[in-house]
């Protein structure tokens, strides 16, 4: 049985990867190091933690201008982030992902940051505008 | 997305392969967005510090980019003119005083030779963080692209202008070809209060404006705050107020009814929403932002930092009459920020002068964030901090490793001259 998040997607993409999720929103600039695609601000609970190959999703992205360049950097170091999921849509967070083809979903509510953890595999489908779970490791 | 003849053209290459990669961005953007249209703009304000940093905004989208490839986009750029005025943000060095701040001559002159092609291609690079003060004033009802969150947030709240919360590539494009993908707050159903901010505390200095900016932007996320039983602001509070709300949050834009352009009263801020959320913003709230952005009450402080936002003309004048005939303590440093314009106004009017006999350092074109985070100048001795601006507050705590007292103007300039508290 798989569990299915509703939403609507942004920049397109059917992927499927594991999870890296936290409810907090997200800045890039300055909280990520794009050439180890690893989080390194402490300012944040995914510190020290890899998005490379992952489905990023978190509330939304926040503050500087110039997190679409933070994202391009991390890309183009190789550190690509397989999707993102959002529950709000920040301009900024879009613009990294659809100038460098990262499919990106918005979620209908909330209820996807109590059911997914990190780790779990996660399917990101634009087309069909969900995001769906398999089978959580937390339920293993 | 429709695309009108001019654009058209563009997309056919017929001006060139720079606008022609900067319209496709721009469609995929709006499309992601989706914008069936685009909307013609007046201004865009971005960044355009180094060549080899904008160039990533264009492809080749490869790992490195080689010299040849940075010569070759160079080129090219420099045929290409932006369609309207267009200027850009602070930069990571001060270019006329490079050697205070710790740059060499060899970045200096890398800064120099970037403003020579922005100035090809008709982009005034003026390194202003409050453009909407002296440089790039936008019109009410105005569409504009523009970056520099801050920005963004006051030239559609306070000017009544429109603009998207748009990242650096996308102004770029977008002043480049006139046009930006219409959706969000280009339109009229978008700009409507989400969340009440009530504001049940004094407001006694513009360090309080920032920390009620920074309180909001934290809990509104993507919403547009409408804030009640407020006194009127300066318009010096409020680029202190957007600054700090920028630092933390995602919102374009708030409502403060009777001042917003938009909005007489409360019901028409709200434009027939419901609120989703009341936040109260009183003294506690006031003094745990303090709190938050402040990890040291006491002791030596060895730096001062003024001028996050940028400080306008009227805020150096006051600085020069709390620093005229005093010197500051000579184991602190004292810094304040503006923009050049202002530094050169600030130097014929005098009070740079004072500031200078003070001990202060007036300084333009950037930030202690740009000039030292992820940046090879030496960073001066910083072991405990005071500033007055709360974006630069959250900065200097998540880089620097340094501790910080956010307070306010007064205060700050107080702890410079007795080198501590």
């Amino acid at each position: 049985m798989s569990t299915v998040f509703k939403g609507k997607g942004y920049v397109k993409g059917i992927v499927k990867a594991p999870a890296l999720i936290t409810k907090e929103r997200l800045a890039f600039s300055g909280f990520i190091n794009a050439k180890k695609g690893i989080f390194d601000s402490e300012k944040t609970e995914l510190f020290g933690k890899s998005f490379k190959g992952k489905i990023l999703i978190f509330t939304s992205g926040k503050a500087a201008s110039s997190g679409a360049r933070a994202i391009d950097l991390a890309v183009r170091a190789g550190n690509v982030p397989t999707a993102m999921v959002n529950y709000e849509i920040d301009p900024i967070t879009v613009a990294g992902c659809a100038i460098n083809d990262i499919p990106l979903l918005k979620v209908d509510d909330t209820s996807i940051f109590d059911k997914v953890k990190n780790g779990d595999i996660v399917t990101v489908d634009t087309n069909r505008g969900e995001v769906s779970l398999e089978n959580s490791i937390n339920n293993k | 997305m429709h695309l009108n003849k001019e654009l058209q053209r563009i997309l056919d290459g017929k001006e060139g392969i720079i606008k022609q990669e900067a319209l496709r961005s721009l469609i995929k953007y709006g499309d992601a967005m989706g914008a069936e249209d685009f909307v013609p703009i007046t201004s865009a304000h971005t960044s355009f510090l180094a060549i080899d940093v904008v160039a990533l905004a264009f492809p080749p989208r490869k790992r490195e980019l080689s010299q040849e490839d940075i010569f070759n986009f160079t080129k090219e750029m420099e045929k290409t003119k932006v369609k309207v005025k267009t200027t850009i943000n602070p930069g990571f060095i001060d270019r006329s005083n490079w050697e205070k701040i710790g740059a060499t001559k060899e970045i200096s002159d890398s800064v120099r030779k970037t403003g020579i092609i922005a100035k090809k291609c008709g982009i005034i690079s003026n390194f202003s963080c409050v453009p909407y003060i002296n440089g790039n004033i936008p019109l009410f009802k105005d569409h504009c692209s523009w970056s520099e969150t801050s920005a963004v947030l006051y030239i559609n709240s306070i000017l009544g202008a429109r603009t998207n919360r748009d990242s650096y590539e996308i102004s770029l494009y977008s002043a480049l070809i006139g046009y930006t993908p219409k959706f969000g707050l280009h339109l009229d159903e978008n700009r409507k209060g989400t969340d009440i901010i009530d504001v049940q505390c004094e407001l006694e200095s513009r360090s309080d404006w920032g920390a009620l900016g920074y309180f909001i932007g934290d809990k509104v996320g993507v919403g547009i705050p409408v804030l009640k039983n407020l006194n009127r602001p300066e318009t010096e509070d409020l680029v202190q107020f957007c600054g700090s709300m920028s630092s933390q949050g995602s919102t374009g834009m708030f409502f403060i009814p009777g001042l917003s352009p938009e909005a007489p009263d409360l019901d028409s801020a709200l434009g027939g929403n419901t609120p989703k959320n009341i936040y109260i913003f009183g003294k506690k709230e006031k003094d745990d932002t303090y709190k938050y952005l402040s990890n040291k009450k006491s002791g030596k402080v060895d730096f001062v930092f003024l001028g996050c936002p940028h400080k306008t003309l009227y805020e150096i004048a006051k600085i020069a009459d709390l620093l005229e005939g005093k010197k500051i303590s000579p184991d602190t440093r004292l810094w304040i920020m503006t923009s050049s314009s202002f530094r050169r106004e600030a130097e014929d009017l005098g009070y740079a002068e004072v500031i200078k006999k003070s001990g202060g350092e007036l300084l333009s074109d950037g930030c202690l964030g740009l000039y030292y985070v992820n940046s090879p100048l030496n960073r001066p001795k910083m072991k405990f901090i005071a500033t007055d601006g709360a974006k630069q507050a959250f900065v200097i705590q998540k880089s620097f490793n340094s501790k910080v007292l956010y307070s306010n103007t007064k205060q700050c300039i107080e702890v410079a001259l007795k080198g501590g508290l």
